[in-house]
Parts: structure tokens; C-alpha cells; sequence
């Protein structure tokens, strides 16, 4: 069934594809009644439809799962209706002609109806003797019914989305203008002599100003928040008061327009303070995302500890919540990430402040000591071997992916700090690669995802038994957050696990990682290919 | 609440974050989503985690 339902979109997007890319639906403005109609809704119609789609397919799979076997042994028996399929291109390629007059004639007025009805039944036409093609109306129906009322759902959570984003195109001006004047204010009360032009939405000083436009009006992070508190709302219910819960979202909304006005406000105020560089590179760059973080964990705190909001009705006490496994194995990584923004945020290319890194690692490590006392720390050959191997993995790997370029800022920007600024950076940077990365990483990506992925009591997994499928979803993260190198990054991961697995000792796959941090510190230092860094 | 419905979240988090790749000078910057959407959903694993063995 699976394969028909994709052999059908698949048609579907082909004839859409070259329909769409043929056809301008912004012709049809200058047209009147259904003609104009179909040109203003005709795109959010269309997104509707795919996104609604889809929906259906992922409510609703689980929840026939049970009756898929038998609909699909009906299905061996029919073959693809060729009869309704040739129908079917007959009913496009009329189709096609009536879009012609129909988008040709909009230009020179078409105010009649007909031209438009006719289009319109000849598309549902066309849709519908395609779908009876691949799979007869009967069964249609039964699958249907079998996912119970996943198109009601789907359909609700589709005609919000595009609600939502119809109506967010109206709000791009007032959202410029409220964030405007609300960062004229505050800017007022940091910096005498704001300089403001509500004509191009332009604000700062003499010396640096920034121009608010749509993307940077608060309405990107007000988007994120609703599909956060959205998501998590729903996922805590069971803990949580309604329809009292529902107030927080309001609440997480303004949170995150305000923290925007402040992100612009700061951005002035470093940039007027002499370092515009840093304004407009990593601080704009970093900031959006530290503000929808903290305002989201807010959110998630609030949500999970003001009794007035949670079914227990009674606030939890930091005495009381003991403290989870989880923690002491993804806190040191957390830092590291935690650290890498806001270090990336203080400078404006060559990331001096690196050392933070080092410094978050090093503090949550120490802090939770105790429980890594309990890991086996011991080691073999095989994981200096492995360690090893994924060095000469990662060079070759880096070389295949980006052909040998290289583009070196690190050298040029160590150069001009002075000889202990540089001794101290070059320290604090070698220690993170061969000591606290390796520990950070493997303790979260190993010691936890891998065996997360099998079992929610992680803990009890014994690493010998772990299987392949976890060892690649959780390499292929490991990857992922490589960013341009992620291949060897997940190569990478592969090798630490195996190691970790090897022996099921977590020891192994710190050392296998650090040696290979180790080498790769020696080729980018004295082989002078910073462009690793 | 299991990880995999955080790293739901998560990835509803990054789809938004990709979308808004459309702009030129973004609010949210999606070059930096994923460091930032995995420091997210590692936070809320925390939170849930210290909530369950209450």
C-alpha cells in the first residue's frame, strides 16, 4: 500500500511541479469572482491539501497499523487501473488547456464564472480518477476508517497552519513597528542621543544603527515559541492544569518578543560601544537562539513547577527531585554547548574566548566526579587503534568532502594576539580536544544516547549488547553536529562505539576519541592545517 | 515523557528554524540550529528527568 500511496504522490508532484512552474497564480489578481478567488486562496488550498496529507499518513499509520496487513492483501489483488489512469492524463491535459485561457484570460479581465467552474471539476476530475487508479474507492474507504479520526485531526492541525500563516504575512509591518518602538524606548534608557527614522525602520547612534526589518521583528521567535509551548503543552498534559496551562503561552510569546527588543537594544549598545564587528557577527548570529533557549527552559520550568499550573498541586523542591542518571551524564556536553554559544556570541570570526569552553567542561565535570567514579575508565590497545584509525578516516574524509580547500582565518587572527594570550588559548584549546571534549561526548553520545536509544532504563543496558540501529542514529547525530565534516563525524562515532562496545568499557571510547583529538592536534598544529579547528 | 518525544520536539524546533532560512538576516539563525536545538532538547530531557524521580 505503502508503495502505491508513494507512486501516486509521486505523479501528483510531477504534474504539480510542471503546472506550477508554468503557471503564476499572481496573474489571476487583476481577475474577478472565482477566477480571483482561485488566485488568492489557490496557494494556501494547495498547502492544505499536501500538508493535511501527510498528517493523515503519520496520525493515522499507527493507529491502523493493525488492519495495514489485511488492506494491503486486498490490494495485491488489484493491479494499477490502466483504463482510469489513461482517463486520468485525458483529464490533465484538459486540465492544462482550460489553466491557459483561464490564467491567459485573467489578464485581459475574465469576469465570468464558467471558465473557472469548469477548471476546477476538471482538476477534482483528474485527482480523482488517479486515486481510483492506484487504489479502488473501497479500499480507500477502509483504510480510511481504519485510521479512525486522523483526518479530523489532520485536517484541524493543517487549517491552523495555514491559518496561522496567512495571517502572519499581515503582522510582518506591526510587528516592525511595535518592535521599533519598543527598542527606541528601552535604547533610550542606555544611550543618549538615539538616532531614529520610523520611515525605514533605522535605529541606533551617530557612530552604528541597524535597520529592523521583517525577519529580525520578533515574529520568527513568537513562531518557534507557539510550536514549542504547543508541542510540550500537549506532552506534559497528563501533569498539567487546564485550561488554566494554556495562559502560558501568551506568556512564553511576550517573553520572547521582549527578549528580541532586548537582543536589538544590546546589539546597538555593542555595536555603539566600538565593536560593531562583534554586533553584527557572532552576537547576531548567536543571541536569537540564547534568548528562544532560555525563554523556552523558562517556559518548561514554570510549566513543570508552579502549583497552579501542575495537576499535583504542589510546587517541586529542589530537595525533593532526585537527581536523575540523565543529568551526570549529558551535564558536561550541555556546557560545552551551552559555553560554544555564548563564546561564539562575545566575537566576531576567530573565537578567542574558547577557553569558556574548557572552563564549562572542566566545572561539570569536577561537580559531578563522584558519579563517574563508577565508570570503568580502563583501557586497551584496540581503542588507541581505533583512535588512531579514525584520525586517518577523518583527514581523508575531510579531503574528499571539501577537495583539498582550505580556508584558514585561525592562524592569521593567532598571529596578532600577544605570545601569552596565545600560549593560553593554544593550552585551553589542546586540553578541551584530548581531555574534556572526549569525556563530554562520549558520556552523552555513548554512555547515554546509544543506550537510550534501546532502553528507557539506559543504565541497565550493558553495552556489549547494543545493536547496530542505535550505534548509527546515534552516530549520525554525532555527525550532524559536526557541521561540514559530519561523514567523518559519524564514521567517528561508529569506531567510539564500537570501542565502548568492545569491551563495554566506557575508558575505551574516551581514549580512542582523545587519541584521535591528539593526532588531529598535532596535523592542525605543526602540519599548520588550522582550517580543522 | 520519552526522549524520543523531545527529540520530537526538537526536530519541530529545527524544521521551524530551517523555514526561517528565508531571510536574509534572520532572527533565529538556522546555521546554528542544531548546536542550539540539541542544547534544547538535552535541557528538557533534564527537566523531565528530575520531575519523573520525584
Amino acid at each position: 500500500m505503502i508503495r502505491r500511496i508513494a507512486s501516486l504522490a509521486g505523479l501528483f508532484a510531477i504534474e504539480l511541479l510542471a503546472l506550477s512552474s508554468w503557471l503564476d497564480t499572481g496573474s489571476l489578481s487583476g481577475s474577478f469572482g472565482l477566477a480571483w478567488a482561485i488566485g488568492q486562496a489557490g496557494p494556501w488550498v494547495l498547502r492544505f491539501v499536501v500538508l493535511s496529507t501527510v498528517l493523515i499518513a503519520l496520525f493515522g499509520y499507527q493507529r491502523a497499523a493493525a488492519e495495514i496487513p489485511s488492506i494491503d492483501e486486498r490490494l495485491s489483488k488489484e493491479t494499477i487501473h490502466i483504463g482510469y489512469l489513461a482517463g486520468h492524463l485525458i483529464a490533465v491535459a484538459g486540465f492544462a488547456l482550460l489553466s491557459v485561457r483561464l490564467y491567459a484570460g485573467s489578464a485581459f479581465g475574465v469576469t465570468g464564472n464558467v471558465l473557472p467552474v469548469a477548471w476546477l471539476l476538471t482538476g477534482i476530475l483528474a485527482a480523482m480518477l488517479a486515486i481510483h487508479a492506484f487504489i479502488s474507492f473501497q479500499l480507500w474507504k477502509d483504510a480510511v476508517r481504519a485510521t479512525g479520526f486522523a483526518w479530523l485531526y489532520a485536517a484541524a492541525v493543517a487549517g491552523a497552519a495555514c491559518l496561522l500563516g496567512a495571517v502572519s504575512w499581515r503582522l510582518w509591518s506591526f510587528s516592525v513597528s511595535l518592535t521599533f518602538a519598543l527598542v527606541k524606548t528601552v535604547l533610550g534608557l542606555f544611550t543618549p542621543g538615539v538616532i531614529a527614522d520610523p520611515a525605514t525602520a533605522s535605529i541606533g547612534t551617530r557612530t552604528f544603527s541597524v535597520e529592523i526589518d521583517e525577519s529580525c521583528s520578533g515574529l520568527e521567535g513568537i513562531a518557534l515559541m507557539l510550536v514549542f509551548s504547543g508541542a510540550w503543552l500537549w506532552l506534559c498534559r497528563r501533569d498539567l492544569r487546564f485550561p488554566r496551562a494554556l495562559l502560558l503561552i501568551p506568556a512564553g510569546v511576550a517573553a520572547v518578543f521582549l527578549t528580541n527588543v532586548l537582543r536589538i537594544v544590546a546589539l546597538i549598545v555593542i555595536g555603539n560601544a566600538g565593536a560593531p564587528n562583534v554586533a553584527l557577527g557572532g552576537f547576531h548570529s548567536q543571541v536569537g537562539w540564547i534568548a528562544f533557549n532560555a525563554v523556552a527552559v523558562g517556559f518548561a520550568l514554570t510549566s513543570q513547577q508552579m502549583s497552579w499550573v501542575t495537576v499535583t498541586g504542589r510546587s517541586l523542591d529542589a530537595e525533593e527531585s532526585a537527581e536523575d542518571a540523565t543529568t551526570w551524564y549529558l551535564i558536561p556536553f550541555l556546557a560545552i554547548l551551552a559555553a560554544a554559544m555564548i563564546a561564539r556570541a562575545a566575537t566576531a570570526g576567530f573565537e578567542w574566548t574558547y577557553p569558556l569552553r574548557l572552563l564549562a567542561a572542566g566545572v561539570a565535570i569536577w561537580s559531578y566526579r563522584h558519579h563517574y567514579a563508577s565508570q570503568d575508565w580502563r583501557f586497551g590497545g584496540v581503542s588507541v587503534a581505533a583512535g588512531t584509525l579514525v584520525f586517518v578516516l577523518w583527514i581523508g574524509l575531510d579531503w574528499i568532502m571539501r577537495g583539498g580547500a582550505e580556508v584558514d582565518t585561525t592562524a592569521a587572527a593567532l598571529g596578532q594576539l600577544s605570545a601569552s594570550a596565545r600560549t593560553a588559548w593554544l593550552v585551553s584549546r589542546i586540553l578541551a580536544a584530548i581531555v574534556t571534549v572526549p569525556i563530554a561526548e562520549e558520556l552523552a553520545f555513548r554512555g547515554f544516547l546509544v543506550r537510550r536509544l534501546m532502553s528507557a532504563d539506559f543504565e541497565a543496558v550493558r553495552p556489549q549488547s547494543i545493536t547496530w540501529r542505535p550505534v548509527l542514529i546515534s552516530s549520525v547525530v554525532f555527525g550532524i553536529l559536526h557541521g561540514q565534516l559530519w561523514l567523518a563525524g559519524a564514521v567517528a562515532g561508529i569506531f567510539y562505539a564500537g570501542a565502548y562496545r568492545w569491551r563495554g568499557r566506557l575508558g575505551d571510547a574516551v581514549v580512542a576519541h582523545a587519541v584521535t583529538n591528539a593526532l588531529l592536534t598535532v596535523w592542525v598544529v605543526a602540519g599548520g592545517h588550522w582550517d580543522l579547528w | 515523557m520519552s526522549a524520543n518525544r523531545i527529540a520530537g520536539v526538537g526536530l519541530l524546533v529545527m524544521g521551524m528554524a530551517v523555514v526561517c532560512q528565508a531571510a536574509p538576516v534572520p532572527e533565529i539563525d538556522p546555521g546554528s540550529a542544531t548546536s542550539a536545538v540539541t542544547l534544547l532538547a538535552g535541557v528538557l530531557l533534564l527537566i523531565r528527568g528530575r520531575r519523573k524521580s520525584r
